[in-house]
This record gives C-alpha cells, sequence and structure tokens, in this order.
C-alpha cells in the first residue's frame, strides 16, 4: 500500500504537469488575444492543441486559434486549421461551432461552394435542431454568393418567420426581403459568351450589350476606320501592299482586340453588380442578427 | 528507513533533471508538430524565442540547424546559409548543416562561399564524407567555371558511392556542355543586321524574333517604297511609314546587339541549374 501511494505521489508532477500545459497555453493565448498580439496568440493556441490530450481540448484550442486567423485575415489557413479536428471525437455542439466557423472561412475568403458543403455537413454531423437552425443566417448569404436568389430569399423569409419579434415587425422585414429580392433588383447578369457572339457579327455591339456604349461605338469606328483605310488604298491608290499588310493588321488587332475586351467587360460588370446586391442583403441580415 | 528515502530523492532528482532536459526537448517536438502542418513561419519564431533559454553549445547547434533547414525549405537560402553556417563543432548535425550551407551558397549564386562553408570544416568532413566533399568541391569549380579545378577534383571522383554515382557522371557531361558555350560577338551580329533586318538575331541565336524583325521591317520599307511610287514625297503615309521602318531598322541593330550577351547568359543559367540540381539530390539522399 506504501509503495503504491509513493508511486502516485511520484507521479502526480507529472500528470498535473500534463493538464498545465494545455489549460497555461490557453490561458496565455486568451491574454495574448486580448492585447491584440493576434499572431503569438496563433502559435500559443498551436501549443495547446499540441498538448491537447483529447479531440475536445484540440477543438476548443483550434477555434480560438482560427479566431486570431480571422484578425489577421488568414481565412485559408483557418480553414485548413479546422480540418484537423476529429469530428467524430467531440460534442454536438463543438462539432457545430467547427462546421459552422470552416463554412464562415470559406464565404470570407469568396469560396461559397465550400462555405455551402460545410453547411451541409453541419447539417448531417449536427444532431440539435436549435443549433442547426442557427446557420441558417450564414446560409442565406452563401446562397446569395452562390447566385441561388430564390432559395436564399426563402432561407430569409423562412428565418425572419421564426424571429421572436411583434407581427408588426415581422412583416416589415418581410416586406423589406419582398422589396430586396424583387425581379427589378436582382442582378441581371450579362453572358460574356453572348457579348463575344454579338461583337462577332458587328465589332463594339457586345460592348454595347453590356452597358458600355461609348466604347461599344468607338470599337466599332475603329474597325470601320482600319476597314476603310484598306479599301481607301486599294481603290484609291492602289497601294496593295499598303491595305493587306498595314490595313489588314490594324483591322485585326482591333477586331480580335474589341471581342476580348467585350468578354472581360461582362465578367467584370457581374461581379460589380453581384458585389453591389451581396452587400446590400448582407446589410440586410446583419441587421438581423443584431 | 533510509533505503526509501534515498530511493524517493534518487527518483525527484531524475525527475527534476529530466524536467529541465524536457523543455528543451518538448519545444524541439512542437517545432516538428509547427513543420509537419506545414507551418513553418511559426516554427521559426518559436526556435527564434529558444535562443532566450539557457542551451547547451550542443542544443544551440540544433536550433541554428533547424532555423537553417526551414528557411531553406522555404526557399530563403541567403537565410539559410547564415543559421547552417552557425552550427559549432559540438552540434551532431555538423555535417548535414556544411553541405546544407554549401548548396544554399550555390542556390544564392556564391559559389566561392559555397566552397568555403565545406573547406571551414574539412576535419569533421573527412574521412566519413570525403567523396561527397570532392564531389561538391568540383561541380562548385564548374559553376565558377574553372575547368582546370574541375579536372583535377573529377580523377578523385569515387566510383561506388551509390548516392552521387550518377551525379558525377552528369557532371562530366555539363562540364563539355560548358566548355562548347562560346559568347558570339556582339559587333558581327550588329553587322548582319545591318546588312539583313533580323540576321544578327538568328546568329545570336533568336530565330523567332530574327524572323519577325526581318517581316515587320520588310513590310514597312515596302509600304513607305510602295507610298513613294504612288504618290510621291507629298504623302503622309510615306513619312509615317518611312519615319517606323529607320525605328524598326536602327531598333533591330541595337537588339541584335544586346541579344547576344542575353542569349549567352540564358545558357550559362540554364546550365548553372543544371550543375546545382545535380550537386543537390546526393545532399537530400544522405542528409535526409
Amino acid at each position: 500500500m506504501r509503495l503504491f501511494f509513493s508511486f502516485i505521489f511520484l507521479c502526480a508532477p507529472f500528470l498535473i504537469r500534463a493538464q498545465y500545459d494545455f489549460n497555461a497555453c490557453m490561458r496565455q493565448g486568451k491574454t495574448l488575444y486580448a492585447d491584440a498580439g493576434y499572431y503569438e496568440a496563433s502559435v500559443m493556441f498551436e501549443r495547446a492543441i499540441f498538448h491537447a490530450s483529447d479531440g475536445v481540448e484540440k477543438a476548443e484550442a483550434t477555434l480560438h486559434k482560427v479566431g486570431c486567423y480571422k484578425k489577421l485575415d488568414r481565412f485559408a489557413e483557418g480553414l485548413k486549421a479546422l480540418d484537423r479536428v476529429p469530428l467524430g471525437m467531440i460534442t454536438d455542439s463543438l462539432r457545430y461551432q467547427v462546421k459552422y466557423e470552416s463554412a464562415l472561412l470559406a464565404y470570407l475568403d469568396h469560396s461559397y461552394a465550400i462555405a455551402d458543403l460545410h453547411l451541409k455537413q453541419l447539417n448531417y454531423f449536427v444532431k440539435d435542431k436549435a443549433l442547426k437552425n442557427r446557420a441558417r443566417f450564414l446560409r442565406t448569404l452563401v446562397l446569395n454568393g452562390l447566385q441561388e436568389f430564390e432559395a436564399a430569399r426563402d432561407s430569409l423569409t423562412a428565418l425572419v418567420r421564426d424571429l421572436p419579434v411583434e407581427p408588426a415587425g415581422r412583416d416589415s422585414l418581410l416586406a423589406a426581403i419582398d422589396l430586396q429580392y424583387h425581379k427589378r433588383n436582382i442582378p441581371k447578369l450579362k453572358s460574356p459568351e453572348r457579348a463575344d457572339l454579338y461583337s462577332t457579327f458587328i465589332p463594339g455591339a457586345g460592348q454595347i450589350y453590356v452597358g458600355r456604349v461609348g466604347e461599344g461605338v468607338a470599337s466599332f469606328l475603329l474597325n470601320a476606320g482600319s476597314l476603310g483605310y484598306m479599301a481607301f488604298n486599294v481603290l484609291v491608290l492602289q497601294a496593295y501592299v499598303t491595305a493587306f499588310t498595314t490595313g489588314s493588321s490594324l483591322f485585326v488587332t482591333f477586331y480580335f482586340g474589341g471581342k476580348r475586351r467585350a468578354t472581360v467587360l461582362a465578367v467584370r460588370r457581374n461581379e460589380e453588380v453581384l458585389h453591389e446586391f451581396n452587400q446590400e442583403i448582407e446589410a440586410l441580415v446583419l441587421s438581423l442578427v443584431r | 528507513m533510509k533505503f526509501p528515502l534515498l530511493s524517493l530523492l534518487l527518483t525527484l532528482t531524475v525527475f527534476a533533471g529530466k524536467s529541465q532536459e524536457s523543455t528543451f526537448e518538448q519545444e524541439m517536438k512542437f517545432v516538428q508538430h509547427l513543420e509537419q502542418y506545414e507551418q513553418e513561419n511559426d516554427a521559426l519564431f518559436v526556435l527564434e524565442k529558444l535562443h532566450a533559454l539557457n542551451l547547451s553549445e550542443q542544443e544551440r547547434g540544433t536550433v541554428h540547424y533547424k532555423q537553417g533547414y526551414l528557411h531553406y525549405r522555404l526557399r530563403n537560402f541567403d537565410r539559410a546559409a547564415q543559421f547552417f553556417n552557425q552550427v559549432n563543432l559540438e552540434s551532431p548535425e555538423l555535417a548535414a548543416a556544411a553541405f546544407f550551407a554549401s548548396i544554399s551558397h550555390c542556390y544564392d549564386g556564391q559559389y566561392r562561399a559555397a566552397s568555403t562553408a565545406l573547406l571551414n570544416r574539412k576535419t569533421v568532413l573527412v574521412p566519413k564524407h570525403k567523396g561527397l566533399l570532392t564531389f561538391q568541391l568540383a561541380g562548385h569549380a564548374l559553376l565558377r567555371h574553372d575547368l582546370v579545378a574541375f579536372d583535377s577534383l573529377e580523377t578523385q571522383f569515387s566510383a561506388n558511392h551509390f548516392a552521387y554515382l550518377e551525379q558525377q557522371e552528369e557532371l562530366r557531361v555539363l562540364r563539355d556542355r560548358l566548355s562548347k558555350t562560346k559568347r558570339r560577338s556582339p559587333f558581327v551580329a550588329g553587322l548582319l543586321s545591318t546588312a539583313v533586318p533580323g540576321l544578327g538575331k538568328i546568329y545570336a541565336g533568336k530565330t523567332g524574333q530574327g524572323l519577325t524583325n526581318f517581316f515587320v521591317s520588310g513590310i514597312l520599307g515596302l509600304s513607305a517604297y510602295e507610298q513613294y511610287r504612288k504618290v510621291g514625297l507629298e504623302s503622309p503615309q510615306f513619312y509615317i511609314f518611312a519615319s517606323l521602318f529607320t525605328a524598326f531598322y536602327i531598333g533591330n541593330i541595337y537588339g541584335s546587339v544586346y541579344s547576344v550577351n542575353v542569349q549567352y547568359n540564358e545558357q550559362i543559367e540554364d546550365l548553372h541549374n543544371a550543375i546545382v540540381f545535380q550537386l543537390h539530390i546526393p545532399v537530400r539522399t544522405i542528409f535526409n
């Protein structure tokens, strides 16, 4: 018996030391975070992960580390860190947090498809319905990012119906959603392939289709000008070398350059209108969260 | 009574000693953990802080080696060489540090420093790594274009070490390629382009550019001539094409003169990259 207790006494420092390492790292990490030392805090939380004795401690330390990465705008690295958490060895609420943070980081990194995947996994892995409902705000933003506006509107509407607010307040929120997602407000995207096709038959038509009328007219005039230059040299001056070398080079440059420019303008315009629309939706959703 | 007390004291002493030792070992295990998850910058951050601890010379050497190796992995060769060269004589990683330092210097274009990094530790490297040392020094001689030194070292190449047998043969082939690489004459290139636009570039080895210059200059010249024949000196197009032709023609001559050096430098750079690659392989194989 005496030997047994001596053995426990001698082992205790080691056991206490091991537990102290994880907790001490977490404490120091939180202190560094509070002092805005986000990089140092992220390393300290990684140290906590290293000393973690089970999946729960690993998940807790990783979530804190991800908080540091969010402050440092290192979203992709945060996602990588969360991939290391053993989902099968943690509680439902931790699983929710891990998947929610993964979806959020992917959204902040503009990887909407990956964010959607994490939200789907959240639905699959997390059993608690109350927790699942909390992710609906993020789901709306992700659906918007994926340009699934109908589904985003439905998700937001369902969310508002479940909010604990006065009926009058709820009605005005629903009206705001309807207004935001009205047919007139939903971005009408321009097809880059169509812009290219229009410019193939009429130089400058692709730019006008995208909404850049001035550029379209300029492109048309440049193409017409180079053809006119060729015609002038052939018909008036009979300078065939000039016409077919310089004239045709100019025409080919303006023609294919114009087609490429129409495609680029279409892509850029789509990005701008989507960004503007998503910002409005984000503001609406954040006001609901508050 | 005395015996259990003595055992207890002995055990506690061992644990106390182990806990001091384990701080450094634990930190190195943590660094390994960071490396495993590709967080090299964080590992460097932790290693930098380790220097504040009361480390033995051997432990300090290990830290310097680790810092060098992480910078090497991040391709910061200048910093890698700095840390490798700080690894002290007591360190068990001294031989690896010497060879990695020389490779880092090679990637940084510092070929004499690469040889110095090895020769400074010759007493430690010989006899265990004599063959590898000779091979590396021969490679450095080749990088400095010192073919006499290379030929002298080449006679001492090892005939049976698996790690660099093939690389020794490759180095001999590269030596032949280097001896055949000659710098062309800028004067001849300029002269050829004066006679025929683009010919100087073809002489320098830039055939595509030479043909482009020839056609563009030809089209501009012909267009200028055509405008002169059809309209005469009153034609504004004549002046436009003649000016463009003149600019291209003169530009083509200048371009040919400089392209000789550019082409030579590109060939030498390719050869240097191939040599350093061959020097690198056995170091990674032996000290992985």
